[in-house]
């Protein structure tokens, strides 16, 4: 065995495979910053799940989904955001940070929608705040 | 009865009052006044002093030296005078010489030192003859001078000034004639021959080049009176290079003068021509257009003195004054000037005029702007996107006519000043402009940068609102990624002046080693056509065509992820060259080899234990056929195999060495 783990060849495998591994934990840090807060802004609406969606926004969005909840008013988050059903894409632009406040930041970003009522593609340029709560970026609501 | 009496007392004390105060209230110098105004309007004011000797000793505290070295002392420059005495009357004869009416007014307005109304006309010509003449101050308020000197040096007591002069006749000679005035002159011996109706036409070409008739009307009543004469004042009113016509109306005559492609100077000279007064005068003047840089504005203004065509008792004719302007020119309001423009185009009294002004007047303004614009027929708007960030955007516009090189400069100083704002020194919009094959003028700013530069440079250069933008989705690892683009622009100030059928084609390249794949629905062609718009998503680039002012653009595509493409190919090759390399250097063989021998040693133990098996099986039969020999019971009972000997087949108790039957050696 030890003769095989020698041959430069299958070294250079075993680190392009550690490589790998390597860029994927970094992609993960990569994804609590303002950019990733989109991105699984995007997905979790995609995904159209009300959990997903409620933990990619600040606090103020699941305090006001179980007031509506405790009035015994069934509608599910998109409702509330007036978001339609349907894959979403957020392409970032650009990301401003707040120069008095590092937890705040704008994400101008392009957003592609496709599918459910929609007859073509709905693409526009969209505007985010985002805040850093308990270390997490989040969509700010409200 | 009593009270008749009372009455008639009261009425006798105030009688014989009045006549004493009368009498006290006689002044001590009679001033009479002739203006003579000769047809120049030059003339003199001839102002005479009488004064009594009885009088002077009476109130004059000193001799008539002293008298005349007050006035030599006191008497303003613009008068001049002498003095005589005649029969024991001391005159003192004052004079106030003029070349013209404002110099005359110039001068009562120096002695009187404020403004004053003084109106001097003498019209000669066939239809208004006379003078007029209206003064608003007298002789003694023009002599109020030698009153105050008098009093001031104590010559005449205080409480005898106002008796020092006294106004007596006052005349104006005009022509060799004498007409007696009051005090404040006020004369109108103009006689006037009627006119219907002065209509002014003017073609406006240009801000310097206009075509101009006078069309007077003359009724039959005063062509009757002076036919000879209006005929040769008309025809000798017309001016050198004009045309002339006589023609009929269904009151009587009418004569047409005619300039035509006139400029500024021209248009002036014919004006001074046919009116013969000196108060006519047309300016144009070049104003800032608040209607963006492709449209031109001029002040235009006109001052016109009716007065020589003055058809009654005030100096005014009926005056028609319309107008026709060029295709691509505009007549309007100046909203700096003072008087307001409004062109009745429903008025048909000539083909194709519109009536500015109809009525009567002597003087004529009109002020209005002559907008000239160029008709903007097309804008191409390109926007080549170069990188994450990074965009070229070419916006070519093309007026329908070329502009004249004073005002194709116009346009690019314009241009250059809405660059010049921009707060940067390099990498600054270029500004080109373009000639087509048609003829058409156009005008090419070409921007590169940023989207934030873009939209800056647009903002600060067309005015409205230009956003632009392009964001992509970061697969590190993905080959294809997504992208997404905007842009929104609405230049209606810049486009103000954009002719019918104006379009807009707007092109965006996605960049190379991109596409768009926006589809557009046949819903959203059909939307598109109803308000004449189309898109056209190719791959390599998107078109979108529009009649409005503006543009609104979002697309998607796919852009190839090189870093992405590189990696895989690096990993591919590395997969490949790592199994080409196992098998280069032989350690695939030594892999095969060793796996060979471990078979093979697999297969000869199997072989072995088959052997042994059939040597057991053949020993036990053996030993059952043979139940004498001892040994081989034994050897059968513990399960060890019985040895066969190679030679002669003899079995042989196991562990023996030499075969029992023929003495051969046995095998292991």
């Amino acid at each position: 065995m030890k003769k095989y783990i020698r041959n430069p060849l299958i070294l250079g495998l075993l680190v392009w495979i550690v490589l790998i591994v390597v860029l994927n934990v970094a992609a993960g840090h990569i994804s609590n910053s303002p950019e990733g807060a989109v991105e699984r802004l995007a997905q979790a609406l995609s995904s159209g799940k009300d959990s997903e969606i409620l933990k990619s926004y600040t606090s103020g969005l699941k305090e006001e989904y179980q007031m509506y909840s405790s009035w015994g008013e069934k509608l599910n988050v998109r409702d509330i955001l007036g978001i339609e059903e349907g894959k979403y894409e957020l392409l970032v632009q650009k990301v401003d940070m707040d120069e008095e406040d590092p937890d705040i930041a704008t994400v101008v970003c392009i957003m592609i929608a496709s599918g459910g009522d929609r007859e073509n593609e709905e693409i526009r340029p969209l505007q985010f705040q985002l805040q850093r709560e308990n270390g997490k970026w989040l969509v700010r609501y409200n | 009865m009593k009270k008749w009496i009372r009455r008639v007392q009261f009425a006798a004390a105030a009688l014989f009052s009045m006549i004493v105060i009368a009498g006290c209230s006689s002044s001590g110098s009679v001033v009479t006044t002739q203006l003579q105004i000769n047809k120049d309007l030059s003339g003199v004011r001839a102002m005479d002093v009488s004064i009594d000797g009885t009088v002077f000793s009476e109130y004059f505290n000193g001799d008539i030296e002293t008298l005349n070295a007050v006035i030599t002392q006191e008497c303003p420059e613009e008068l001049t005078w002498s003095y005589e005495n005649v029969d024991g009357t001391d005159t003192y004869h004052v004079e106030l010489a003029f070349s013209s009416p404002e110099d005359y007014k110039k001068k009562v307005e120096s002695i009187l030192g404020s403004e004053q109304t003084l109106e001097l006309s003498a019209p000669d010509s066939v239809w208004v003859t006379g003078f007029r003449v209206s003064e608003g101050f007298t002789t003694l308020d023009l002599l109020e001078f030698m009153e105050s000197a008098l009093v001031d040096q104590g010559l005449v007591d205080s409480s005898n000034s106002s008796y020092i002069f006294s106004s007596g006749q006052s005349s104006v000679v005009f022509n060799g004639e004498t007409y007696s005035a009051y005090d404040y002159i006020q004369l109108n011996e103009i006689e006037y021959l009627p006119l219907d109706k002065v209509d002014i036409l003017t073609e406006v070409n240009g801000a310097d080049s206009f075509n101009r008739s006078f069309i007077i009307y003359i009724p039959r009543t005063s062509m009757s009176q002076k036919q000879e004469e209006i005929e040769a004042y008309l025809n000798g009113n017309v001016p050198a290079g004009a045309s002339s016509e006589w023609g009929v109306y269904e009151d009587g005559t009418t004569m047409t003068i005619t300039g035509k492609n006139m400029n500024l100077a021209e248009l002036n000279e014919f004006n001074a021509g046919v009116l013969t007064t000196e108060g006519n005068a047309v300016t144009v003047s070049g104003r800032e257009s608040d209607e963006g840089i492709f449209t031109f504005a001029n002040a235009f203004r006109e001052d016109m003195d009716l007065s020589a065509y003055g058809g009654n008792e005030y100096g005014t004719v009926t005056t028609g004054y319309y107008v026709k302007v060029a295709d691509g020119l505009e007549m309007t309001t100046d909203y700096d000037a003072s008087s307001f423009f409004y062109l009745n185009e429903d008025n048909d009294t000539y083909q194709g005029y519109g009536c500015a002004y109809d009525s009567r007047t002597s003087l004529l303004t009109v002020e209005a702007l002559i907008k000239k614009s160029y008709q903007i027929v097309r804008a191409d708007v390109t926007t080549q996107i170069n990188g994450k960030d990074d965009f070229e955007r070419t916006l070519s516009f093309t007026l329908g006519q070329t502009p004249a090189q004073e005002e194709q400069d116009r346009i690019l100083a314009a241009m250059n000043d809405r660059i010049a704002q921009i707060e940067r020194e390099e990498d600054l919009p270029l500004l080109e402009t373009f000639q087509t094959d048609e003829g058409e003028f156009g005008l090419t700013v070409i921007q590169n940068g940023d989207a934030e530069t873009i939209q800056e440079d647009s903002n600060a250069v067309f005015g409205g609102n230009t956003a632009l933008g392009r964001a992509q989705k970061k697969g590190f690892l993905s080959v294809r990624n997504r992208f997404g683009f905007y842009e929104n622009f609405t230049y209606e100030d810049f486009l103000q002046s954009a002719a019918d059928g104006f379009t807009i084609t707007y092109t965006v390249k996605p960049g190379s080693l991109s596409s768009f794949s926006t589809r557009i629905s046949d819903e959203t062609n059909e939307a598109l056509a109803i308000a004449g718009q189309t898109m056209t998503v190719k791959g390599g680039s998107a078109v979108y065509e529009t009649p409005y002012k503006g543009v609104s653009v979002t697309l998607s595509g796919y852009t190839w992820n090189i870093a992405a493409i590189v990696i895989w190919i690096l990993l591919i090759a590395a997969l490949a060259g790592l199994i080409i390399g196992l098998a280069v250097t032989g350690v695939f063989a030594s892999i095969l080899r060793d796996l060979k021998t471990l078979k093979e040693k697999s297969d000869a133990a199997r072989q072995q234990k088959l052997a042994a098996a059939a040597a057991m099986q053949a020993s036990q039969q053996y030993a059952a056929a043979n139940p004498q020999d001892q040994a081989l019971q034994e050897a059968a009972a513990s399960g060890a195999p019985a040895a066969f000997c190679p030679e002669c087949g003899q079995p042989n108790p196991s562990g023996a060495a030499f075969c029992e039957n023929c003495g051969a050696k046995l095998t292991d």
